[in-house]
Parts: structure tokens; C-alpha cells; sequence
């Protein structure tokens, strides 16, 4: 159970503090409610480009790191299709340290020529480095695209590609940061020993000050059935052969997710799992296989990935795995499987409650969703699956008119 | 008017805490941890069985990695199932001196789960058919990462700086698989895979009866008699220092590695030598960072580590960069070296490592699941439990002085090796 407390201010910025004395360091996460769905299809990557940004100084402040570093502490962040997030951690008597920072960048960044052109390079090697110069780290740009074809999830955070970023203007940047980043559009989490009481005098004092501003309506497009399976194969580019096959699952907030999460564990969470015993273990007909869904706001996928044994071809793999969708689609679970499930879910709700990142960054896009106390309902969510719900959760989601396919063929 | 930027305190840590030990009837050593605000149970066995006690490569890790394949009382699936059951996240990782068993579980399933770990060293199966398809998925595995320049680029500066044959130097390779056999696998096992040759760390939110659990079931299977044997470590003949770059056409980027042999955290030299290290490259305000990264825009990341064994260890930089910019990135490396042989740190810069590791240094004792990894570094080191201690206090002395008398002995890029993977045409 996390205990917290909540308040706006006056100005909009939501604020969500949790007191735990288990722990000497305070963390604290600040998400914008902007990710790469914000950006246009001609012009991605600006989410995450702007992360960048964030961290290059502020009119007060020069060398955003030092101070943190000097408190003893560090910070990051990450954007992804929904959220850009960024986080603190530090020994919990220098709170205010980056309370003081995260106040000032959200309205007195420091934004020029020369930090966009450095950042733009930085970037774009991130780009080669994380994507373009991997095995198969290419295969999220062609799954996205292949799976969406009106909803921005149809590009990766980093972009489409490095010619998008390289492009970007001192001025769209500007635009960016005046229309994102302001109190209304934040979420402010701090979990660690600290007072509620004291966190909130210390965020009116650091927050409280900056202006209102209007929240610009969010207008993102449906994207619409899925009525023909998607096949897209890449030829010769990979050391050795990879299927992945991507299914469309309800929005977040639909309880259906926890049913599609727990199919998913059915199929590839543990070494006991369908896909693991049978197609890894028993048939010996993958090198790998893995299961899992993508956790967006709006719907998003389950996916399967799978590297098939020497001497299994593609079409074999993918029809023993069609095998064991349909399996699932006919028979209801036992329920010695479904609690095998819950059991190992319930772990791994413990494990996520460990840090106190982990919590801040959670109760952030929780409140985001509408209610920060979600994430003390998860686990009843995910309890109240039953079997009849996972078996019609595969018939309605695992269909092939709705599966996008993607298929590295390597040269030997 | 925004408030005025507030003060930094400074961080004292608390000292870290001598966990609770005791031997079991067959020679276990068990530390206990406890703490936590979660259900949890983290345990982990640590066995010294990693490449240095190898009769022939690969056969630490791969003996490590099957182990969970089944044994005289139970079989891989059965306990493969009931493991998930009880919702357990169990792990077989392997470092270079130890193969481990790692496995967090909720609290109420203690006993169960500890009696089902006991059964895996009743004669473990090593079936042929589990050995010959994980030998399978890892040539596979293999071929993948041999595509990616970074671990080429770790997979040469090993080789160079301990030897091809060298235990913390060689590397895996087809061949090397191939030559694994089920006999050598059990005998691996039975040499080293005993209770006084092992490990044990829990930590987390223990039940009262812990030890007798213990004693039921670890206390029981795992089989004593270990012959004392110490690994021999051969030195070898190296290579001369300098470059040795391997060309990799369908890339955009090349990987450039310095490496270094040094010691590990035994060496009077070890705690000026790693603050040094986080100066140049171990954090995101480092030397490196800030001018390959933040001033010229070469990389997304350039690190500086030192990492050590229980037997050695070796100083490191790297980086990936745009091909057509090696020049510029090696001529900064080189740079920001020189930089720390002639200049002072200044005070300021100093202060902030200091804290920075400071901070660092707090996480360690951040929960009990934190102060087991820190444990664990400890033991597979052969170091006091008091070391981390010492070492925080020894930081705390150190001076800009001492730094640069340390670069100038150290840090000889010159007397290193330097590994170029992508475009060699320097």
C-alpha cells in the first residue's frame, strides 16, 4: 500500500507526494504530458530531442548536472510515445536542490543555436548508436509502421529517422517548449522521507510563483480497425532470423489491458510458459521467444518476438506459434495457470515497489490517467482476471486480419 | 522574483553494517540482511566457480546455466512450473570469478521455495539434449552480438590486456561451445559446486525460523568435501600496445576502446585510482563527457571505468562515434589524460566528486536488497566487510595532489592498448 497526498496549485501544476522513512534518498519525477504521439508524421523525434534540451541550462543556472552532482545525488529522464519524464534522486536533506532546478527549466530554459546544434548531434549518434548500428534495432520503426497507420505510434520516440532530427529549428524548438512546459501540462511526484507537509511548503515555494497557462487539447487521431494481416520481410540485414508478430490491445485504462497483460504472461513470463515449455524448451524450434504488451495510453500492442533454431524457417515458426494462440482461444486456463500468473505478477508489483524512482515515475502517469491511487489497485486488477476472460481476450485480440507480421531473413 | 537557489547539504553516511553470519552443518557460510518494507526475500548463493577455476573455457559459465535442468529428485519442467508458481524471478547469473543462484520471492512462499532450490544439487542432470540446445541458443546469440561494434570492441581489449587464454581474457567463440561435454560439466560441478566453496546471502523481510530452514534444506543437499584447491592463474605473453583496429564496413559508427591491466580494490592505489577514474569518465559531469559530449557533440556516450576481479583487474575508456570523427575523439581522449598528469583538480570539481560519490556511496546502503549486492561484491573480491568503510573514508582524504601524482603513474595511454572497430582508416 503507498500512502500519498495530493494538491494542485493555483497555476495547474498536480502534485503527488508519498512519505516513506524506509530510505535516506528523496526522488522526485516531473512529467510532461507530451511524448512522441504530440509530434507530426514530417517532423519526429522533437519529444525526445527537447529531453535533450532540458539538460543544457538555464539563464540562472549554466551547468544544470553540477548542482545535483554536488548535492550528492543524480538525475535522467526519458520520453517515450506518451511522457517525457524527468527524475531526481538525492540524499533527502537537498530536496529543495531539485525542487529549485526542475522550477527554473520549466520556465527559464535557456534555449540557443548552439546547444540545439550540439544536442542534434548527440542525438543523432544516440540514433546509430541504439537503433541503426544494432541487429534488429531497427525493428520497432518497421513494427510501428506496419501496425499504425493514422495514430502517431506509427514512429518510435527517437524518430523516424536521423534527417528529421538534423532538421529541426531554434525557432520549432521554442514553439515546443512554450506549448509543453508550463505547471498546467507537469505532474510533480516526491517519495522519501520527507513531511507531506514540508514537501508541499517547498513546492509552493518553487512552484507556486510560475505563471497559468492554458491547456491545449489533446486531438489525437483513432486509429482504425485492423482488417487485413500486415506482412512486411527484411532481407539479409541480420546475422540470423527473427519473427515479430504484433497484436492491437485496448487502451490502458480499459480493464481488458490486464486481461491482454496476463495473456501475455501466459504465453512468455516465466521458463513454465506456453511459448517458453513448448516451443523453447520441448520442440527446441526458438532460440528465443518473448511475449509482452506496450503499456500506452491509447491502445497499444501485444507483442511476440521470436528467434527461430537453425534449420526452422520463418513460415514454420510463425505457424507453431499461431498453434499455440489458438490453443488458448479454444480452452480456459486451469486455474493452478492463471495463479501461477497472478503470483508472479504480484512479485513483480512488490520488486516495481522497491525504488523510490520507480514510485515517483508511477505515481506521475497514474495521476496522468486520472487517479494516482491506481497504483495501489493494480494488483486486485489483475486478480480479478478470470479464465473465461483470458480465452476471450485471445479469440478477440490474437485474429490474423488484426496481426502485423515482421520477418528478418538473414542472408545464410 | 524567484527564491534564492537553496543550500547544498553535505552527505555523512552512516557506516555500512556487518550483517549477521553463521555456518551451517555442512560448512555454508550464511550473511543474513534484514530490512526492507516490502515482502520480499532475496536470496542468493554464491559459488567460487567462475573462469579461474575452469578446466577449460566456457565450462564455468555453461555448468552454472544448466543447472536448473533437473536432478535426482525433480525434474527441469516440474521445478521450472513450481517456481513460477510461487511466483518466484530466479536468475543463474554468471561473472567472471562466480556462478550465482539469484531468486526474489514473496516471504510467505520461503520455505517452499528454499526446499525446491535444495533439490538442484542432488546430482543435477545436465541432460545432453538441454546441454547440445543451449549450446545452440548461445552460437545464435552469438552471431548476433559478434554483429554489434561495442562487444567486438570489449571482446578485443580483454584479449589484448589479459591474454587470449588468460581466464578474465578469452572469449567465447563456436568452437569453444562445441568442446563442452555433459562429463566435463558434472565434473565441474562436483569440484567446486560445494558447500565450503559457496556463499550464501539473504536479505530482506526474513522469517524468525530462517536458519532452521536453512539447515533443512541448503544445509542438507548441498554437498561438503571441497579440496581446497586455489585456481592457478598463468600469466601469458602480450601483444605489444599501440592500435589494433578490425574494419566493419555496414556501420555508421565506430567503437573505440583504451584498455589497461591494473589491480583490483586490494591495491594501496585502488581508491585514489577509481576517484581519478570518476573524474575522467565516471559520471555524467565527467572530463570525457563534458568535452566528447557536451562541447564537441562527437558521442552519446563516453565512459571511463576501472573494473576489477578477484584476481585483477583493468582500466578502461570508450566511446562510439561517427565515422570520419575517430580523430578528433581520440585527440580529446588524449587531451583531457594530459589535462589530469599537469593541471590540479580544482577544488570545486573535487568537492563535487567527492559528493557525488558520496551519494553513491549512500545508495549501497539504501535497503537491504542494495547492502547484499555491495555483500556480494565483497565476498566474490575476497574483501573485508568493513571495506566500503574504508573506502568512503579514504575518498574523503584524497587530494588534487595525490590525483595528479596518479594520473602521471597510471594513466599512460601510450602503454595501453587501443581497440578501433568500424572504419580503420585513421
Amino acid at each position: 500500500m503507498i500512502d500519498f497526498y495530493k494538491f494542485s496549485l493555483s497555476n495547474g501544476l498536480r502534485v503527488v507526494i508519498h512519505e516513506d522513512f524506509s530510505t535516506p534518498f528523496v526522488a522526485t519525477n516531473i512529467l510532461y504530458d507530451v511524448g512522441a504521439r504530440d509530434e507530426s508524421p514530417d517532423k519526429t523525434g522533437l519529444a525526445h530531442l527537447f529531453e535533450h534540451l532540458m539538460f543544457e541550462g538555464t539563464h540562472e543556472v549554466s551547468d544544470y548536472d553540477e548542482p545535483i552532482q554536488r548535492a550528492g545525488g543524480e538525475n535522467n529522464a526519458f520520453t517515450n510515445s506518451d511522457t517525457t519524464n524527468f527524475y531526481n534522486v538525492l540524499p533527502a536533506r537537498n530536496l529543495e536542490t531539485a525542487l529549485w532546478l526542475e522550477s527554473n527549466r520549466m520556465f527559464d530554459l535557456n534555449l540557443n543555436q548552439n546547444s540545439l546544434e550540439l544536442q542534434k548531434k548527440v542525438v543523432v549518434e544516440e540514433f546509430y548508436e541504439t537503433c541503426l548500428n544494432q541487429p534488429f534495432g531497427d525493428a520497432w520503426h518497421h513494427l510501428s509502421a506496419l501496425a499504425y497507420k493514422i495514430h502517431p505510434y506509427q514512429w518510435p520516440t527517437i524518430g523516424r529517422n536521423p534527417d528529421h532530427i538534423s532538421q529541426f529549428t531554434l525557432d520549432e524548438v521554442k514553439k515546443f517548449y512554450d506549448k509543453y512546459y508550463y505547471p498546467g501540462n507537469a505532474i510533480l511526484s516526491i517519495c522519501g522521507p520527507v513531511k507531506a507537509s514540508k514537501a508541499e511548503q517547498l513546492v509552493y515555494k518553487w512552484f507556486g510563483g510560475l505563471p497559468e497557462s492554458k491547456r491545449g487539447l489533446k486531438n489525437l487521431p483513432l486509429e482504425p480497425k485492423q482488417c487485413a494481416k500486415a506482412i512486411q520481410s527484411e532481407y539479409a540485414k541480420t546475422p540470423v532470423d527473427a519473427i515479430f508478430m504484433a497484436f492491437k490491445v485496448p487502451k490502458r485504462t480499459d480493464f481488458q489491458f490486464y486481461t491482454a497483460d496476463v495473456l501475455s504472461d501466459i504465453l512468455a513470463g516465466g521458463d513454465s510458459s506456453r511459448l517458453y515449455s513448448k516451443l523453447l524448451k520441448k520442440k527446441k524450434l526458438f532460440n528465443s521467444i518473448d511475449a509482452y504488451v506496450t503499456g500506452n495510453i491509447d491502445p497499444g500492442l501485444l507483442v511476440i518476438e521470436g528467434r527461430p533454431a537453425k534449420g526452422v524457417n520463418l513460415e514454420a515458426a510463425e505457424m507453431e506459434i499461431w498453434k499455440i494462440l489458438e490453443e488458448l482461444k479454444v480452452h480456459s486456463l486451469s486455474s493452478r495457470e492463471l495463479d501461477k500468473v497472478k503470483n508472479k505478477i504480484s512479485t513483480q508489483l512488490s520488486l516495481s515497489e522497491l525504488s523510490s524512482v520507480n514510485k515517483a515515475i508511477n505515481l506521475s502517469f497514474y495521476e496522468l490517467l486520472g487517479d494516482a491511487s491506481m497504483i495501489n489497485k493494480e494488483y486486485d486488477y489483475y486478480n480479478e482476471v478470470t479464465p473465461e476472460q483470458v480465452r476471450s481476450c485471445a479469440d478477440e485480440i490474437l485474429k490474423e486480419e488484426s496481426c502485423s507480421v515482421l520477418q528478418y531473413q538473414s542472408a545464410n | 522574483m524567484p527564491p534564492k537557489a537553496p543550500r547544498i547539504y553535505p552527505i555523512q553516511p552512516p557506516p555500512f553494517p556487518i550483517p549477521k553470519s553463521f555456518i551451517l552443518s555442512n560448512g555454508l557460510k550464511v550473511f543474513l540482511i534484514e530490512g526492507g518494507s516490502q515482502e520480499l526475500i532475496k536470496l542468493e548463493i554464491i559459488f567460487f566457480s567462475g573462469r579461474p577455476y575452469e578446466s577449460q573455457p566456457l565450462i564455468g559459465r555453461v555448468t552454472n546455466s544448466l543447472l536448473i535442468e533437473g536432478s535426482d529428485q525433480i525434474t527441469g519442467s516440474d521445478l521450472a512450473e513450481k517456481l513460477d508458481f510461487y511466483g518466484t524471478s530466479l536468475e543463474l547469473p554468471f561473472n567472471l570469478d562466480a556462478g550465482r543462484i539469484s531468486i526474489y520471492l514473496l516471504n510467505k512462499h520461503f520455505k517452499e521455495v528454499l526446499k525446491l532450490i535444495g533439490k538442484i544439487f542432488q546430482n543435477p542432470a545436465f541432460p545432453i539434449k538441454e546441454l547440445d540446445a543451449y549450446k545452440n541458443r548461445n552460437q545464435a546469440r552469438l552471431k548476433e552480438d559478434l554483429e554489434k561494434i561495442d562487444v567486438l570492441a570489449y571482446r578485443s581489449i580483454t584479449e589484448l590486456v589479459f591474454g587470449k587464454e588468460h581466464p578474465y581474457g578469452y572469449n567465447s567463440s563456436e568452437e569453444k561451445y562445441l568442446k563442452i561435454g555433459r562429463k566435463e560439466l558434472i565434473e565441474h560441478f562436483e569440484k567446486w559446486y560445494k558447500a565450503e566453496n559457496a556463499a550464501v546471502i539473504l536479505s530482506g523481510k526474513l522469517p524468525t525460523n530462517t536458519r532452521d530452514i536453512l539447515e533443512g534444506t541448503l544445509g542438507q543437499t548441498i554437498h561438503n568435501g571441497f579440496n581446497g584447491e586455489l585456481p592457478k592463474i598463468k600469466r601469458e605473453t602480450l601483444l605489444s600496445y599501440g592500435v589494433y583496429p578490425m574494419e566493419m564496413e555496414n556501420n555508421q559508427q565506430t567503437a573505440i576502446r583504451v584498455g589497461g591491466n591494473m589491480f583490483n580494490k586490494s591495491h594501496p592505489d585502488y581508491v585514489g585510482l577509481f576517484v581519478l577514474t570518476t573524474v575522467l569518465g565516471g559520471y555524467f559531469g565527467s572530463r570525457l563527457m563534458g568535452s566528447l559530449r557536451e562541447d564537441q557533440g562527437l558521442t552519446y556516450n563516453v565512459y571511463a571505468h576501472l573494473e576489477t576481479f578477484r584476481y585483477g583487474g583493468f582500466f578502461g575508456i570508450g566511446t562510439e562515434v561517427s565515422k570520419g570523427k575517430e580523430k578528433e575523439a581520440i585527440q580529446c581522449i588524449h587531451q583531457e589524460v594530459k589535462k589530469l598528469k599537469e593541471k590540479l583538480i580544482s577544488n570545486e570539481e573535487l568537492k563535487m566528486v567527492k559528493n557525488y560519490l558520496s551519494g553513491s556511496f549512500l545508495n549501497l546502503l539504501d535497503g537491504p536488497f542494495n547492502q547484499a549486492s555491495a555483500l556480494r561484491e565483497l565476498l566474490i573480491e575476497d574483501l573485508p566487510l568493513d571495506y566500503f568503510e574504508k573506502e568512503n573514508v579514504k575518498i574523503r582524504s584524497i587530494t588534487s595532489q595525490n590525483l595528479r601524482d596518479l594520473a602521471n603513474k597510471y594513466l599512460n595511454l601510450d602503454k595501453m592498448y587501443w581497440a578501433i572497430i568500424g572504419n580503420t582508416n585513421l
